[in-house]
């Protein structure tokens, strides 16, 4: 941890964002990762509930973290005039059309089913949520300043996460509908992907040395090391795939209640690597490159 | 095409950090607020070594990253190249404060009193009217943009003239800041970047800063 008067002269950790309110940009990215990526896999696989559940999730949950966060929520209508220049406009213009494609599209699935009305509003709302994943990683991604984010490997891991919580939720809430055996092996090729990407994405930073190296340092051994070796290794990787692998291998389908535990050790992965990320990105020295 | 800039002589900067106060002065600022600051290093090892300060400030780049960023147009750039933010338009999302790479702005939560518990002060309360700051909004050094608009209606010219030159510039003891128009070429900030090889702060971050070291 930085002395004061070593501020801007080391590495020095971004504090807007992940903690203090800044919580609440953690949890709106982590919803927005959970309830898209889930909406994605619905889908796919047409579970209602689901569809219900994710569309909340984003529609209530991330709106709600965003307006708790912005301290004059009031002008947020004046994101809508640029898009072309902010991701976080992007964003808000994206999740505000995917709140109401997905409402259409579920409330066309309740009162005129299979019709074109639905499958237009399906699909509208599918690209929305995908929007969704896309303009989380891309906003943190796109952040010159932090050596950290700015990594083409973000977008990819968000895009990793939300997919495999999808199959989670889908699997948990879905049980009796989906086919198991091939959620978990999707889940399971989506937990190989995603630790190779991990360390792909830990590796490389790595090898950047600075300050990027040192959020690196401050994942793995710092005073992030719990949450990630915990919360994104073992919960949301090790276990998961553990209960998978022993399942394919048994030839026993998941039950409602490993369904369940599978769900919420993803999305507790998920959630986690997003504040580890979030937590870990650090500046660099405003004089490093004299 | 006016675009004002300044340049800092590291080796007259004697560390007195009367640029920042006079910078809180000039604005008010309230506590834990600052526009200037002054960071310090030392380069070499003992017992060979130097201490060097960097006096560093919003950077009012050329291509500023928070303009791009900001999710609602409260920051922009003027035509001179001053950015500034519109506290009426911002939200306090504090986009603007994680993409700057030199950490340069502030989100001002609340305003807090010098004294805690004892009220705001007689200056504390002029500064609220003269400066006013509105609470969760970005703020940052604006290159006392005040003094110079008011100064050029008076036809008075920047840099050169006190009463339109930024607080911290006139204050400067040992007169390492130099502010003027880095598109005029016979200007001194251009004179001084041009002969003493002034350089940017991580000019590999393309905002091409406003504000040169020289040393």
């Amino acid at each position: 941890m930085n002395q004061p008067f070593e501020w801007m002269v080391r590495p020095t950790a971004q504090e807007t964002w992940g903690s203090g309110k800044g919580l609440m940009v953690w949890l709106s990215f982590a919803f927005g990762l959970a309830g898209a990526g889930s909406y994605l896999v619905a889908l796919f696989f047409d579970g209602t509930l689901a569809l219900l559940i994710s569309w909340a999730v984003v529609t209530v949950l991330k709106n709600l973290a965003h307006l708790l966060h912005a301290s004059h929520p009031t002008g947020m209508w004046r994101m809508a005039s640029r898009p072309g220049r902010s991701w976080i406009a992007r964003g808000t213009i994206i999740s505000a059309s995917f709140s109401g494609f997905g409402l259409v599209q579920l409330l066309a699935r309740w009162l005129a089913p299979g019709t074109v009305l639905e499958y237009v509003f399906m699909a509208a709302a599918g690209l929305a949520a995908f929007g969704i994943i896309l303009y989380e990683g891309l906003a943190i991604g796109g952040v010159k300043a932090i050596p950290f984010w700015h990594d083409v490997m973000v977008p990819v891991l968000f895009m990793l996460w939300a997919v495999l919580i999808g199959f989670g939720l889908v699997s948990a809430v879905g049980h009796s509908a989906v086919d198991s055996g091939r959620t978990s092996t999707a889940s399971l090729i989506l937990i190989a992907l995603v630790i190779v990407a991990t360390v792909v994405y830990l590796a490389g930073a790595r090898r950047r040395r600075g300050a990027a190296a040192a959020s690196v340092a401050e994942v793995l051994r710092g005073p992030l090391a719990a949450a990630f070796w915990v919360g994104v290794t073992m919960i949301g990787i090790v276990l998961p795939g553990a209960m998978l692998s022993w399942s394919l291998l048994a030839g026993t389908p998941p039950s409602l209640g490993m369904a369940v535990a599978l769900c919420a050790c993803e999305v507790i992965g998920g959630v986690t690597w997003v504040y580890c990320l979030l937590r870990a990105g650090k500046y660099r020295s405003v004089i490093s490159e004299w | 095409m006016t675009r004002w800039g300044m340049v800092i002589d590291l080796r007259s900067c004697v560390t007195c950090y009367a640029c920042m106060v006079a910078c809180k002065q000039e604005h008010f600022l309230p506590p834990g607020v600052f526009w200037n600051r002054l960071i310090v290093r030392e380069q070499g090892k003992y017992p060979n070594v130097r201490k060097i300060a960097y006096s560093v400030l919003c950077n009012h780049c050329e291509n500023p990253p928070c303009v791009d960023a900001c999710p609602t147009g409260a920051s922009l750039k003027r035509d001179d190249g001053i950015v500034i933010v519109d506290d009426v338009r911002c939200m306090g999302c504090g986009t603007c404060s994680v993409v700057c790479p030199y950490q340069q702005r502030t989100l001002i939560e609340s305003i807090d009193q010098y004294f805690t518990g004892q009220g705001f002060t007689e200056m504390e309360t002029v500064g609220q009217t003269l400066y006013p700051t509105t609470p969760h909004t970005a703020v940052k050094c604006v290159f006392c943009h005040e003094r110079i608009d008011a100064g050029l209606a008076q036809g008075l010219k920047p840099g050169v003239d006190r009463e339109a030159t930024p607080a911290c510039v006139n204050i400067c003891m040992t007169k390492a800041r130099t502010f003027g128009d880095l598109d005029d070429p016979d200007s001194e900030v251009s004179r001084l970047i041009k002969e003493r090889n002034g350089r940017q702060l991580l000019p590999s971050e393309g905002t091409d800063p406003s504000v040169y070291y020289v040393d």
